[in-house]
């Protein structure tokens, strides 16, 4: 990479690093490595777009991902849920020897492979905002290891169980102790690891957040990948071997519907808001009277939208029905992250749209009103603590009223 | 009692059956024999190679995997003599013998400044609501205003209050940069540094709503947390290398977790539209050196990652112009402050050459540590060839670390081209250096660093006939 004209580095060469990467049991040399691999893979992309709106797979590229390649590469579908399970067991115990080396390693790892995963998708997403052509996505290999049917249920839903579980690790709500980091960092500075016990701390610590982001990563590529695939297939393109099983989006709502000790942490953590305010807006659709909506591209209707939503919660009969049903501590929960998330995705549209119209705002202020009345419509129904974060939402909500007033 | 059991009974002599079982068993654990003998064969090698990689634990790719293990399997033979003849004693000294990398630049900490909170008493956000039912859902009279605070900064709702009104308040902003720096309540002072970075984040995007800034920090306030942290400022009689086993009270020294969130906000704030209201040219200077320093500290090599980061994002402050001179002036300043042992090798390998900024770098600080390892007694590079090839590499006390040294010292210097009238005469002495060292030292040769050297001059001689210069 030094020279003025730097050549691709041979396949040979990219096996070696990465060995050296899983092999080594220094943490300079682990970071070393890694960091060498994410330059060359940022460095060399394996796909990119050609000025045409074509997308160019170099082919004779290395991969470290075995699918689509001939002879090279050492992960594929098994292998990375492994890692996952991995990742995630040694987060659940929290205990210092399994937050060790091999952790960190993983992790990293982990985080290496979803940018592998992510540079070869994204220019194929470019191409098929413009071409939609489905094709290319089709051939990108998160669809390959992961979306294809070929992929076993088992395997998929033991990925999802896994990345939901290392989400929700890391919040700070999940476990009695309320402060799980620093039960972490307690636990790591107690030990002393050969020559660099206070640099792993600090390496462990750093990269728990960044593995929390590549999983919510991770989790958004495959969500993206089952959205065009939806469109693709109502446009007939997509053949009847390539079938259509339940999105990932699906599959997370029934997880944690099944689980719901995981709906609060998981929550907490994921904050992708596009994604987020989907899963919620999913997850009351169950729930709502009118419950008749699917897709996203129904948003013109009226349910199916944060506004739907907050109708249900209008007047004290409706709240009275929707709380029996779901009770009072998810009602509150999950207006509160849809809040959240909603008001995120307003900020982005406001970016985009430039100032000009007043709509925008308007609905702002609606919502806002909405929730107010929403929470107020719960607590004369019944009285239940709110937590931190839910007053976090009323607080926000009464302040951008009373700014705007 | 397995054995007897496998054994046939007497009316099972006859059964065909029985016996082809057997024999497959036998053929199994005839198998499984060599199994172990190749599983202890791969023991010892995995063995010897430890052995090996602690020899050189600071070498990192710099030659071709090939060439490595051919090299491997001689001085693994050669090791294993070595060992056996020497045992442990002389293996002690051999470990004493090779310095790696490693300062410590934090020294106890101080305490911290105090944090007054009356200060967020006027603060406008905190006002009550004039909805007194919403006021006693949130119970605001019964919490004291900071710990609110805390709630809504780590849930993400002061990111979504500020973004939704585009304007900070000075006690709200102080308040968080507070936190950040200092709190050791992990969560938060992640929360805080999450927060300051998408603030400071926000107006590089485009079309974005510029988001009013009541009060800002300035560089000096960002050099007081680094002294808090405990870091010796430039009296390098203080450093102590890691090497020298201080081991025990690791856990006292070190910097604490929130110099992970004083680089983040550091990389943050040199791309920020308000870069230059925090920073004067000779300031980012003086924070480069000192960020660019850190690598040397084995504390912080689990996040040499983001250093790098900080580093990329501090070169591009600069423009062209000021570039040119401030280089020099970095250059200068890493050269006198850094010791000439593995720790300038180290600095030098981690200023990841990804553009042509730090490789500029790169070669400027190369440059003037060789400068400052001849003691200016010589003015042009020809001399310090020439004086290099004079040395004898059979000779008994020859110090083959300087010769390492040397070597990635004048390869990094000759990224850059040297000036026109010169490079024949260059490239034809340091060719003439590589051919000496890769041909005169003997690959029997165990002296340390010796078999480095070797290694190094031959992959770059190997290197310069590929280019056809």
């Amino acid at each position: 990479m030094a020279s003025d004209t730097p050549t691709m580095p041979t396949w040979k060469m990219c096996e070696a690093i990465f060995e050296i990467f899983r092999e080594c049991s220094t943490l300079e040399l682990t970071m070393a490595s890694y960091q060498l691999l994410v330059e060359l893979n940022k460095r060399y992309p394996r796909v990119y777009v050609a000025s045409s709106c074509k997308v160019v797979v170099v082919e004779e590229a290395w991969s470290p991902f075995v699918c689509g390649v001939e002879g090279g590469g050492l992960i594929d579908s098994s292998s990375f849920l492994l890692l996952a399970q991995d990742v995630a067991q040694a987060l659940i115990k929290m205990e210092s020897q399994s937050l060790g080396m091999r952790c960190l390693r993983d992790m990293l790892l982990f985080q290496y492979l979803v940018k592998v995963l992510e540079g070869d998708l994204l220019p194929r997403y470019a191409v098929y905002k413009e071409t939609s052509d489905w094709f290319m996505v089709k051939e990108s290999l998160i669809n390959a290891l992961w979306v294809s049917p070929r992929v076993p249920r088992l395997t998929y839903k033991n990925l999802v169980k896994s990345c939901l579980s290392i989400i929700s690790s890391l919040s700070h709500h999940h476990s009695e102790s309320s402060y799980q980091h620093q039960q972490i960092a307690d636990n790591l500075s107690s030990k002393t690891v050969h020559d660099c016990g206070a640099a792993l701390s600090i390496a462990v610590m750093t990269q728990l957040e960044d593995t929390s982001f590549a999983v919510q990563k991770f989790l958004s590529m495959i969500m993206e990948v089952d959205v065009m695939k939806k469109e693709a297939d109502s446009q007939g393109y997509v053949s009847r071997g390539e079938g259509s099983g339940s999105s990932l989006l699906e599959t997370i709502l029934d997880v944690l519907t099944y689980d719901k000790d995981l709906l609060s942490p998981f929550l907490q953590v994921f904050s992708i808001p596009r994604w987020k305010l989907d899963i919620v807006l999913q997850y009351f659709s169950k729930y709502c009277k009118r419950s008749s909506v699917r897709t996203r591209r129904s948003n013109e209707v009226d349910d199916g939208t944060f506004e739907g939503v907050l109708k249900c919660f209008s007047n004290a009969t409706d709240t009275k029905a929707m709380v029996r049903k779901m009770s009072t501590e998810v009602a509150q929960l999950l207006l509160s992250h849809a809040f959240q998330a909603y008001l995120f995705l307003h900020r982005d549209n406001k970016n985009t749209a430039k100032s000009d119209d007043n709509g925008g705002e308007k609905s702002l202020l609606h919502i806002c009103k909405s929730m107010i009345s929403a929470f107020k419509n719960i607590r004369t129904n019944e009285h239940v603590d709110m937590t931190q974060f839910e007053k976090g939402a009323l607080f926000l909500a009464s302040k951008i009223l009373s700014r705007n007033e | 009692m397995r054995m007897r059991l496998e054994d046939p009974l007497d009316f099972e002599s006859e059964d065909q059956h029985i016996r082809t079982s057997r024999s497959i068993n036998k053929r199994r654990r005839k198998v499984i024999g060599l199994d172990d003998l190749l599983n202890d064969h791969y023991e010892e090698k995995i063995r010897l190679e430890e052995k090996e990689a602690k020899k050189r634990r600071q070498k990192r790719y710099d030659s071709d995997e090939d060439d490595d293990r051919a090299r491997n399997g001689k001085e693994a033979l050669l090791s294993r003599f070595v060992a056996d003849c020497q045992k442990q004693v002389s293996e002690m000294v051999a470990e004493d013998e090779i310095p790696t990398w490693g300062l410590r630049l934090f020294g106890p900490k101080k305490d911290p400044l105090q944090w007054d909170f009356t200060r967020l008493g006027n603060c406008k956000l905190l006002e009550a609501s004039v909805d007194s039912m919403i006021n006693s859902m949130l119970e605001l009279d019964s919490e004291e205003g900071d710990n609110f605070l805390e709630g809504l900064l780590m849930n993400g709702w002061l990111s979504n209050w500020v973004f939704t009104c585009g304007h900070v308040e000075d006690s709200i902003a102080l308040w968080a940069f507070y936190q950040m720096l200092y709190s050791t309540n992990e969560e938060l002072q992640i929360s805080a540094c999450d927060f300051w970075c998408s603030v400071l984040r926000n107006d590089t995007e485009v079309d974005a709503s510029i988001i009013r800034l009541d009060w800002h920090p300035k560089y000096a306030e960002l050099r007081d947390a680094l002294n808090i942290y405990g870091y010796l400022m430039d009296s390098s009689a203080n450093y102590s290398s890691h090497s020298t086993a201080v081991h025990e009270d690791s856990q006292i020294d070190g910097p604490p977790h929130n110099i992970k969130s004083w680089i983040k906000f550091l990389t943050a704030c040199f791309c920020a539209r308000y870069a230059r209201q925090i920073f004067s040219i000779l300031e980012v200077e003086e924070a480069l050196g000192g960020i660019i320093f850190l690598f040397v500290d084995r504390h912080l090599q689990g996040i040499s990652y983001f250093i790098s980061e900080c580093m990329l994002s501090a070169l591009s402050f600069f423009t062209d112009d000021e570039w040119n001179i401030s280089c020099e002036s970095i250059a200068n300043g890493l050269a006198n402050r850094i010791p000439k042992d593995m720790n300038c090798v180290r600095v030098l390998e981690c200023i990841s050459v990804v553009n042509a900024r730090s490789k500029h770098l790169r070669n400027k600080v190369a440059l003037q540590i060789l400068l400052n390892c001849f003691d200016m007694k010589v003015s042009s590079m020809k001399d310090i060839l020439r004086f290099l090839l004079a040395i004898s590499v059979k000779d008994k006390n020859c110090d083959f670390f300087k010769m390492y040294r040397n070597l990635v010292l004048i390869d990094n210097w000759l990224l850059s081209d040297p000036p026109l009238d010169e490079k024949p005469t260059i490239l034809e002495l340091w060719n003439r250096f590589l051919r000496n060292c890769s041909s005169q030292i003997t690959s029997t040769d165990w002296r340390s660093y010796a078999s480095k050297v070797r290694n190094k001059s031959s992959y770059l001689l190997q290197n310069q006939r590929k280019d056809p210069q």
